[in-house]
């Protein structure tokens, strides 16, 4: 966020102009962060949890039957 | 398991991030929301190579670009027709007053050369600063600085123009 520190070495361009099209970027790409997110792409998150929970209790188990934890 | 828990809310975390990059690199949704589920997987099954500590999004970042560089690039060239529409589509869904200026963006920053777009969303909308620009597209400082600079000449150009028109 505050990256617009040391890069603005620019002199071509007038600060007014480049802040209008930074705040459009800005404003576009905002725009696209607002949107919910497909329920694909949580319920993948949720299918690669399920997945390596039970490959580490595969994994676990065998080494130490008994205790568990 | 805490392990696994903390990965997967982290990257729930980054999952608009992700889209919104996905989207800017691909030029479509449906596209961006493979390339974001294709991420995600690799992601997955390379997090012991993720140092804690570091950015996990420059990190996730590198994974998207990477595979939309091996295995995208392509299509984007083959969809290319249906971009105008995929660009309306961004920028329609709260119909105001504003959003005609911003479609007109949207369709300039289309027409930049795909690394000077990369260069400039990077930097100018998530967030990173030109070094960790420069490490996610593999490339020197001086190049993402050059990049982010010729995009926004290219774009002011293409803005003023639309502007002249409209007069």
């Amino acid at each position: 966020m505050s990256d617009k520190k040391k890069t603005q070495e620019r002199p071509s361009l007038e600060p007014p102009i480049q802040a209008h099209l930074g705040d459009q970027l800005k404003k576009l790409y905002g725009s696209i962060l607002s949107e919910p997110i497909p329920e694909k792409l949580t319920l993948l998150l949720d299918q690669l949890e399920e997945a390596e929970r039970k490959e580490r209790e595969k994994l676990s188990r065998p080494v130490d039957g008994s205790g568990d934890r | 398991m805490t392990g696994i828990t903390a990965f997967k809310s982290a990257l729930l975390a980054e999952l608009p991030s992700l889209r919104a990059f996905a989207i800017s690199l691909s030029g479509s949704h449906d596209q961006a929301d493979d390339l974001v589920q294709e991420t995600v997987m690799k992601a997955w099954g390379a997090h012991a190579s993720f140092i804690p500590g570091t950015s996990l999004r420059a990190w996730l970042f590198t994974i998207m670009r990477n595979t939309y560089f091996s295995q995208y690039r392509k299509a984007r060239r083959e969809v290319q027709d249906s971009d105008g529409e995929a660009a309306a589509r961004l920028v329609s869904a709260p119909a105001q007053e504003g959003h005609l200026d911003l479609a007109d963006f949207r369709l300039a920053l289309d027409k930049l050369p795909d690394d000077q777009r990369e260069a400039l969303i990077l930097v100018g909308a998530s967030g990173f600063s030109c070094e960790e620009a420069a490490e996610i597209c593999g490339c020197a400082v001086g190049t993402i600085k050059s990049r982010v600079n010729r995009a926004r000449q290219k774009l002011l150009q293409m803005m003023s123009m639309q502007n002249a028109a409209d007069l």
